[in-house]
């Protein structure tokens, strides 16, 4: 029998409505663990070129979707760009389907759905905006995401 | 499920503006989950350059005329057109850039390219009159008139 170790090189617990990114090397894993059973995992990739954001390659749910015919993501659907270049693969998954359709809520749009006084609550679009400026995103390559778990 | 625009659904932009308003439409057969085909995509983003934007703004895009359907354990099964002569009216929010590619469907097995008709007219009295009493399409149009007066307004001031 063989055995495969494992060499972590990064282990961070974010906190619940908090946002998190790093660079992912091709050969690297990452691994979501929702530690509550609670979490809609937000989850949007952006391609890098040594240390800088490749502002042309990113995920596209359309891409994605339309490459495996299905809209659910689970083991075996590679994460695609809209000209189908892999980002990501799933490789393994305890939960069986993925959303990538719904998106993320925003301050903007969460009153015409849940009504005018969700206006100031916490959104998910705020935080992929704090997030990505720290890679020099902006706005305009904030597209439609993954909601994992 | 499937997620196609019908009458009377607003196409809204990522922070729940009405954009346009589907308020007529003979197809049915409409896709916004598969975006486009390499060449497709390739067209929009010259339509895109030509307004000044660039590649980072071509978002998600909806096929009209060529439908797909989503399955119970969420297989797309493409269901194609409705044939020849089939419209769809858009009555258009705020000012917006519409991009249009005449493009075959990423799914579609058989794509036979043909002409497409485009008109535009004036449909100011339309505005006045939602053609959606849903409590989310009154507010998301509260939404943006609001938002849209208000732009108008601090550009005066300048």
């Amino acid at each position: 029998m063989t055995t495969t170790e494992l060499t972590i090189v990064s282990d961070e617990v974010v906190d619940a409505c908090a946002p998190w990114s790093a660079i992912v090397r091709a050969g690297q894993s990452l691994q979501i663990i929702d530690l509550h059973g609670n979490q809609a995992v937000d989850t949007l990739l952006y391609g890098v070129s040594g240390d800088q954001v490749d502002h042309t390659l990113r995920y596209s749910a359309q891409g994605t979707v339309a490459a495996q015919l299905n809209i659910f993501l689970s083991t075996g659907s590679v994460l695609r760009a809209a000209d189908g270049t892999p980002l990501m693969t799933i490789v393994a998954d305890d939960v069986g389907n993925h959303d990538t359709i719904a998106g993320a809520c925003s301050k903007e749009s969460n009153p015409l759905r849940y009504g005018h006084h969700t206006v100031h609550q916490h959104a998910c679009a705020e935080n992929f905006l704090a997030e990505g400026a720290k890679w020099g995103l902006g706005k305009r390559d904030i597209v439609s995401n993954i909601n994992f778990l | 499920m499937a997620g196609i625009p019908r009458e009377g659904h607003p196409l809204l932009s990522d922070q729940g503006r009405v954009l346009a308003t589907v308020v007529a439409d003979s197809s049915g057969r409409h896709d916004a989950l598969c975006g486009m085909t390499d060449a497709g995509r390739a067209k929009m983003l010259l339509a895109a350059i030509k307004h000044g934007l660039g590649i980072r703004d071509v978002a998600p895009s909806v096929s009209l005329f060529k439908g797909v359907r989503v399955g119970d354990d969420g297989t797309l099964g493409f269901t194609g057109s409705a044939g020849p002569g089939a419209a769809v009216d858009l009555l258009i929010h705020v000012p917006v850039v519409a991009a249009l590619v005449n493009s075959a469907h990423p799914l579609d097995p058989d794509p036979a390219l043909t002409g497409l008709d485009v008109l535009a007219w004036r449909a100011t009295e339309q505005l006045t009159a939602p053609v959606n009493d849903d409590p989310e399409y009154l507010r998301a149009l509260f939404n943006t008139e609001s938002t849209w007066a208000a732009a108008q307004t601090s550009e005066a001031l300048k």
